[in-house]
């Protein structure tokens, strides 16, 4: 057996060790749990340690909640890219021009409602099928930060909407200055993980337009697509709502103190919490800020670009280096873009 | 365990994390997690999900795709059926069935 071969299935063995590890570690804390709440007295230490397992699970399954419709809409495209597009066609779409390519990219993370985990999933997809990486790259940050669904939510709830057109409009600047950095890295395989990466298969997609079970072979390629990166989001939300539990009272949104430390807090919050995109518009509306601050501004980009549960995702498709550069620089333009804002607006 | 077997598990699973959100979403438990205007997509993603393990589990006499074993050249860009996947499937369900109260 080959070399590679030995070391996945090595990998696999562990991380099913791993999840058998996690599963039997959850069900007898939540046996534990459940036996103390049915004997709970009044007790504040007991009272406290339920209150902290119960803002766990609200924050967990908040998390994985807002994610899981965006996965299977991303799943959803992917099934359809993988299914009925041939890798000719793809390339034909995203890679002769630079300018093109990165419009076809930004104009699909914009127009379907993918948000930051289906961005990911259609442009790994996309990768895989031969898209250039700038085209891939413009359309996760497009669709993390400008997206169909979040403009209803922004224009449903009107304190937010400033708050949308902010991140949308610094979302597509970003995604095009990323998308271009990129075009000047030729070494694709330097900053695409190998399973994204796009491998001329031996076999051309001969059956790929077969007219016979159409819904079927989708569905079993949305399903797969999905579980490829459901332990990302699983993982994500397992870390932020376990970190959701550790701050004080004192340290929760709005923030107080100068603006350093108020931003510094916003951005770490946004980075925490791993809210979706849409979720974090509604969290941002629910501060009651009277406006619409600097440390929400903050909030919204660090936790559309870098947030812990995108850049799980992200790892899955892309290098470690690469991911760095992308969290760095979101975070650089997110800072730079709240300070010209405020700025401008006279006021923070 | 065969790729088959797998595809089965995962259908029951898929179907499993379906339900339990329309439980959360029906007695009212999602209220707590998740914006109440968010609570449609999470209802239509429970219908996805089942609608997704219903297809997953008619196509198991049909094993066209990819498994953990196979090796050899491949038309499809599908990753296969892992039964690591298969146990993150539970996590959620989990959570919500045992330390929800």
């Amino acid at each position: 057996m080959p070399i590679e071969d030995v070391n996945r299935s090595s990998r696999e063995i562990w991380s099913r060790i791993g999840v058998l590890i996690l599963l039997s570690v959850l069900v007898i804390f939540g046996l534990f749990t459940r036996i103390i709440n049915s004997f709970a007295g009044t007790s504040p230490t007991t009272q406290d340690f339920l209150g902290t397992v119960h803002r766990f699970v609200i924050g967990f399954e908040g998390i994985f909640l807002e994610a899981l419709p965006f996965m299977l809409v991303g799943s959803l495209a992917a099934g359809v890219v993988d299914r009925y597009y041939t890798e000719d066609e793809v390339q034909s779409f995203f890679s002769d021009n630079k300018w093109k390519t990165i419009g076809v990219g930004l104009a699909a993370g914009i127009l379907i409602p993918l948000g930051d985990v289906g961005g990911i999933i259609l442009g790994r997809m996309l990768l895989r099928k031969g898209a250039s990486l700038p085209a891939a790259a413009a359309l996760m940050i497009s669709a993390a930060s400008a997206n169909l669904v979040s403009l209803g939510a922004a224009i449903g709830s009107r304190p937010i909407l400033i708050g949308f057109g902010f991140r949308a409009a610094i979302g597509i600047i970003f995604a095009v200055m990323f998308a271009l950095f990129l075009t000047s890295e030729s070494r694709v395989a330097a900053l695409v993980n190998r399973d994204s990466l796009f491998l001329p298969s031996s076999v051309k997609n001969s059956d790929i337009h077969a007219p016979k079970a159409i819904i079927p072979s989708l569905g079993i390629s949305m399903v797969q697509n999905m579980l490829v990166f459901m332990p990302f989001i699983i993982a994500g939300a397992l870390v932020s709502g376990i970190i959701q539990v550790i701050p004080a009272e004192s340290w929760l949104p709005p923030f107080k103190g100068s603006i350093i430390s108020q931003w510094t807090s916003a951005s770490l919050w946004g980075i925490l919490t791993s809210r979706g995109n849409v979720g974090d518009l509604l969290a941002a509306g629910s501060w009651n800020l009277t406006g619409l601050s600097s440390q929400a501004l903050i909030f919204l980009l660090a936790g559309a670009f870098c947030d812990i549960k995108t850049i799980g995702l992200l790892l899955k498709v892309l290098k470690f280096r690469t991911v760095l550069y992308l969290t760095v620089l979101a975070l650089g333009i997110t800072m730079m873009s709240t300070l010209v804002f405020g700025l401008v607006r006279g006021s923070f | 365990m065969n790729s088959q077997a797998l595809q089965k598990y995962t259908a029951v699973g898929l179907a499993v994390l379906g339900l339990f959100l329309f439980r959360l979403t029906a007695d009212f438990g999602a209220e707590e997690m998740v914006d109440v205007r968010i609570m449609p997509l999470v209802i239509l993603s429970g219908l996805g999900l089942i609608a997704l393990a219903q297809i997953t589990l008619t196509q198991t006499r049909q094993p066209t795709h990819r498994t953990e074993t196979d090796n050899g050249p491949d038309n499809s860009n599908l990753p296969g059926w892992r039964l690591t996947d298969l146990l993150w499937l539970a996590v959620p369900v989990i959570i919500g069935l045992l330390f929800a109260y």
